[in-house]
């Protein structure tokens, strides 16, 4: 990372960090706190890349050279079988998210016993209904945010992890795709990175145990120009795994540049990381520019009031009107409360009901087919059909849960907007402009398309938390589910006697009816299962939308309403003050002023540096 | 191992009975194909993935680096290769005519030169290649699967007829995988779903292959690889399409058994590398080929990496530095044994050769049957009168029934116990005195071996009529009794 490119985000984090400590000098700790808080998550933000592909390519080794450590387990025979999140932390610590039955349950495991928890032999099945593991490390390459997801191989009997993973793209901020040197990509593996593209925009090839080959720079060539015809062209990096923990252990930086690990770390850094922060930088700015205004407006306020003391007394008439209509939106009756609480219940029964349609409709369609099915091979396609579908369903429920809560806030906003239009502040020197303080929310620059679910450009999907919970819900369901329909494939009990004569006996008929209708049973059972946990998940998640913007909306009108209040107190205050106090009052305000005015250039050359 | 014609007999009067009905008609040549097939020696193809080692594992088994191999995708053609008198090679077009083509052999692989000959309109190539290892089996290299280049893909599919309602080429098939893919149980599941040609758990063996790769060249590597080849020869889907997983380094043996003395050589010298240097080169790859680090050229490090991969290299420096290897004979015998090439030599005698006969009268009889249908649509009567004796043959011939015995049990659609599924191979186990096969001391009397098998009839009888079986397990229980009988036969013939 270069200096210049670390300049706008440094930049813009420490102007933020000037107007905190301004506002807490002004006396308005709410404020400064927010602010504080809002700089820390530039400096650090979620930033979510996702390790994927074919199984037992070295996902999980890549993981631990990129980190530095040997958390993820890594073994020739066992794949990870649950999706691993791996961030940044004082201490090591690994927290288990599972469900056993319907209880959800959180629990700090042992580090040394992680290998029970995320591989298929230590949890066979997923008996445990593990969903998710989080790892805390201790990481200088974690610590700006930056979160690994290691996830389950693709490949495998069933395949449902691919359709999962695709389904969290719209979610991430960038892909790492994994294959090793020893063979060219195959047909499915450039199928799949032609599919991630149009999902996530930011996506690297590690080309992996190139310790091994030394044809690994033709293998390269060949993958690239494989990828190219696909249309396809990303940043192709030849790394071994082996070399960089060799490495590590002597300190041997000549070997560690050999590894290609440092290359790769290069390229994250440019491609996602440093994205990620300046779009983090963006939106604290942003957020900045709005409590810049209502500091601006607090000080101008009261400079007038000084100045002229009969100004001061409408002043301090008009702000009080101002706070007690503020008054009016904090109580739990406000319109806009009432407004959130009936929106969100629209947006989660919406979202429900076409969830439980669409997956109505894929299991009818499905049994359909399964009566029509003839040969393994179909049997096969239709269960990966299924899961597909069933991917498209549930990420499609939680785009809209999103794009739902967006409408939301902006609903919110447009009310609030329209109910403090009624206050009138003329004799504000700046009155503060509702509209645009209400509004944090930047253009995210990094849209992602939500590939064929959605089809149309998307935005604040990224680091969505859903994403993660949805992510987590289905490389568990799926996988598994699909497992019991392709165990009762009636096309095997046939074979059987296709195998002897050609004719299918009656009773080998009726077997194969039997089985016919236990797969339907089982794809009913399947969509069932699968309806309980995303409904359940609905919930929660509708729940915290609903809890994130009354929250958020309750601290912006509390902010409103003590600017207003001090202003009143200010201006009424000032009317009392002798004019030596009124002096030195003015030359404080003066200096505020000032350091306002330079934060606000700060600011403005930072933010004006992104375009 | 009974009085009857055998199936292959059988089978070879069927073709007799077509010749007659298609005698001067354009069919006549399919019906004369199927014959010479059934004569010839047994055909077992190597399929997998791309890049799974298929040319490699072919060149071992041979015993010579005839299948070109390389890093990239490189086997486009299904490519036969067969024993005989002299050296040639011929491209069998779509139109079924045979054309020859210019070879030469380069570091002994061979270069084959299309001449001007469209690649599409090739079906196979055919090498012939006087090689005791390919007197008994013809193997057959194909394209790997799930390649890029779809044309590669679709050659191996259509030659494996899958999807087509013909039967396969192949009498019996080497499935290659690296870990067990969805792509690898797909193939296997549609290999087993065709009609009578189709393979089964009798007829394939998997390859869990570059075995030596999967535990990341570790010295250990192999023994890691046969863990994991056992846990999926248990599993349970694997066991419904092949019985065995054998773990191989093809490299490894494919190099052991065409080592060259200039190569052991060179080994020895660079084992005489300090160390620290050695242990260095020995990390990766292009450290190995690092010009500072050994006074081998650099071109001579990158022939040898070529031949042994890392884990070979490792592992000889570790033979030769120890003492264990001295000689190219040490050297290579050690190559050898480590690569497990020898479990599937050992497969190929005991399961595939013993069975020929019956597998490729079974293929035969497959062939007869689409021929048969084929002359339905223009002939009912002569179409019909050949499809019931084919139907005819197949239910009267014991051995047939035999083979759907080990399909049905083995795949997993009749469940026997463990001790009956023993029972069961010892049974059927080709090739074996007829004591064995009743698991009896050699030494036994006449009256113990007649008494034993009659007692196994009556056993099976009794449970082919169980009520509760279906219809695949009271068939399953009668051909146990049929063969037992079969036996008895033989003890009292003797």
């Amino acid at each position: 990372m270069t200096s210049t490119d670390e300049a706008t985000p440094a930049a813009t984090a420490r102007a933020v960090l000037g107007i905190a400590a301004i506002a807490e000098k002004m006396g308005r700790g709410d404020i400064g706190g927010r602010l504080r808080i809002a700089a820390a998550r530039a400096g650090r933000p979620a930033t979510i890349v996702c390790v994927v592909g074919e199984f037992k390519q070295g996902k999980s080794s890549l993981v631990n050279a990129l980190i530095g450590t040997d958390i993820c387990p890594v073994d020739d025979d066992l794949a990870t079988s649950a999706m691993t999140l791996i961030h940044h932390g004082a201490d090591v610590e690994v927290t288990v998210r599972r469900r056993q039955g319907e209880q959800s349950l959180v629990e700090q495991i042992d580090a040394a016993a992680i290998t029970s928890w995320v591989t298929e032999a230590g949890n066979p099945d997923n008996a445990k209904g593990v969903e998710r593991v989080e790892i805390s490390v201790p990481s200088a390459l974690l610590a700006d945010g930056l979160v690994f997801v290691d996830t389950p191989g693709m490949g495998g009997l069933g395949a449902g992890h691919a359709a999962a993973t695709l389904a969290f793209l719209p979610f991430a901020d960038g892909l790492v795709f994994v294959s090793d040197a020893s063979a060219e990509l195959s047909q499915p593996e450039v199928a799949f990175l032609d599919q991630a593209r149009d999902a996530c925009p930011n996506v690297l090839f590690a080309l992996t145990k190139a310790d091994l080959y030394q044809s690994w720079s033709r293998i390269r060539a060949l993958d690239i120009a494989h990828l190219e015809q696909a249309g396809v062209k990303i940043p192709t990096l030849a790394v071994s795994s082996q070399l960089r923990s060799v490495a590590v252990a002597r300190g041997d930086s000549a070997l560690d540049q050999q590894s290609g690990i440092p290359a790769l770390l290069d390229v994250l850094d440019s491609e996602i990381v440093s994205p990620a922060k300046h779009l983090a930088a963006r939106r604290a700015a942003i957020e900045a520019m709005g409590a810049l205004d209502l500091l601006d407006a607090s000080v101008a306020g009261e400079l007038d009031a000084l100045a002229d003391p009969q100004r001061g007394a409408a002043i301090a008439a008009e702000a009080d009107t101002a706070k007690q209509r503020l008054d009016h939106l904090r109580g739990p009756g406000a319109r806009w409360t009432i407004v959130v609480g009936d929106r969100v219940t629209d947006v989660s029964s919406d979202v429900s009901f076409r969830f439980r349609d669409g997956m109505r409709k894929i299991v009818r369609n499905i049994e359909e087919e399964i009566e029509q099915l003839k040969t393994a091979k179909e049997w096969d396609d239709l269960s990966r059909v299924l899961q597909t579908q069933v991917a498209e369903a549930v990420t499609e429920a939680f785009v809209r849960l999103e794009t739902g809560a967006a409408e939301i806030r902006d609903a919110v906003l447009e009310l609030l907007a329209q109910d403090m239009c009624e206050v009138t502040l003329p004799s504000f020197a700046t009155p503060i402009d509702v509209s645009t303080f209400w509004s944090s929310k930047p253009i995210d620059v990094r849209a992602s398309r939500g590939g064929k679910v959605v089809g149309e450009a998307l935005t604040g999907l990224r680091g969505a938390q859903s994403g993660i919970i949805m992510f987590g819900m289905m490389s568990q369901f799926l996988p598994a589910g699909i497992g019991v329909l392709l165990a009762s494939n009636p096309v095997t009990l046939g074979l059987g006697a296709v195998f002897g004569g050609m004719q299918l006996a009656e009773a080998q008929k009726r077997k194969v009816a039997q089985r016919r209708q236990q797969a339907r049973t089982n794809a009913r059972q399947f969509s069932d299962d699968v309806q309980f946990e995303v409904g359940n998940t609905i919930g929660e998640i509708v729940r915290a939308i609903q809890r994130s913007i009354r929250d958020e909306f309750t601290q912006r009108i509390a902010e409103l309403h003590e600017t207003y209040a001090e202003t009143a107190r200010a201006a009424t205050e000032s009317i009392a003050r002798d004019s030596a106090d009124r002096t030195r009052r003015t030359e404080l305000l003066h200096v505020f002023s000032d350091q306002l005015a330079q934060q606000r250039a700060a600011l403005d050359a930072a933010v004006g540096a992104f375009a | 191992m009974n009085a009857q014609p055998s199936a292959l007999d059988r089978v070879l009067g069927l073709c007799d009975l077509a010749a007659g009905i298609v005698r001067g008609t354009a069919r006549a040549d399919e019906v004369e194909r199927i014959r010479v097939r059934l004569q010839g020696p047994l055909r077992v193809a190597i399929a997998g993935r791309v890049k799974a080692g298929k040319s490699t594992l072919l060149n071992a088994l041979v015993g010579e680096r005839l299948a070109p191999t390389d890093a990239g995708e490189c086997t486009k053609m299904v490519t036969w290769y067969q024993d005989g008198l002299t050296y040639d090679v011929h491209a069998i077009g779509r139109d079924g005519v045979a054309r020859p083509l210019a070879f030469q052999r380069i570091d002994g692989a061979l270069r084959v030169e299309l001449a001007g000959v469209d690649p599409e309109t090739i079906e196979r190539v055919v090498v012939t290649w006087p090689s005791a290892a390919l007197r008994d089996v013809t193997l057959i290299d194909t394209p790997g699967l799930a390649s890029i280049d779809d044309s590669n893909s679709l050659r191996t599919r259509e030659f494996l007829a899958m999807g087509e309602d013909r039967p396969s080429d192949a009498d019996a098939v080497i499935y290659l995988m690296r870990h067990l893919h969805r792509r690898d149980a797909e193939f296997l599941g549609a290999f087993l779903d065709r009609s009578v040609a189709a393979s089964s758990p009798i007829n394939a063996v998997s390859v869990l292959s570059r075995a030596d790769e999967i535990g990341a060249c570790r010295l250990d590597a192999m023994a890691s690889a046969a863990r994991i080849a056992d846990r999926y020869q248990r599993d349970p889907v694997v066991r419904t399409l092949c019985t065995n997983v054998v773990p191989i380094a093809g490299l490894i043996a494919e190099t052991g058994l065409t080592l060259r003395e200039d190569e052991a050589a060179a080994l020895r010298l660079l084992a005489d590398t300090p160390d620290e240097v050695l242990e260095r080169m020995l990390l990766s790859a292009d450290g190995f080929c690092d010009g500072e680090s050994s006074d081998l050229t650099i071109e001579l490090r990158r022939g040898l990496l070529d031949r042994f991969g890392l884990c070979g290299l490792r592992l000889m420096m570790h033979d030769v530095q120890s003492g264990r290897c001295k000689t190219a004979v040490d050297m290579s015998n050690r190559l050898v044994a480590d690569s497990g090439l020898d479990e599937l030599r050992r497969l190929i005698a005991e399961r595939f050769l013993p069975r020929a006969r019956v597998l490729q009268a079974r293929t035969g009889l497959g062939a007869l049957r689409n021929l048969a249908r084929a002359i339905t649509a223009e002939d009912p009567t002569q179409g019909r009168q050949l499809d019931a004796e084919v139907e005819r043959v197949e239910s009267s011939v014991l051995d047939f029934a035999q083979l759907r015995l080990a399909h049905l049990v083995l795949s997993g659609i009749v469940r026997f116990s463990t001790d009956e599924r023993d029972e069961m191979e010892r049974l059927l186990a080709v090739d074996t005195p007829v004591r064995a096969r009743l698991a009896l001391d050699e030494a036994a009397a006449t009256a113990d071996v007649t008494g034993a098998a009659l007692d196994a009839v009556g056993r099976w009888r009794t449970r082919s009529a169980d009520p509760m079986h279906d219809s695949a397990s009271a068939e399953a229980c009668e051909t146990m009794a049929h063969s037992f009988e079969a036996l008895y036969a033989q003890a009292t013939a003797t």
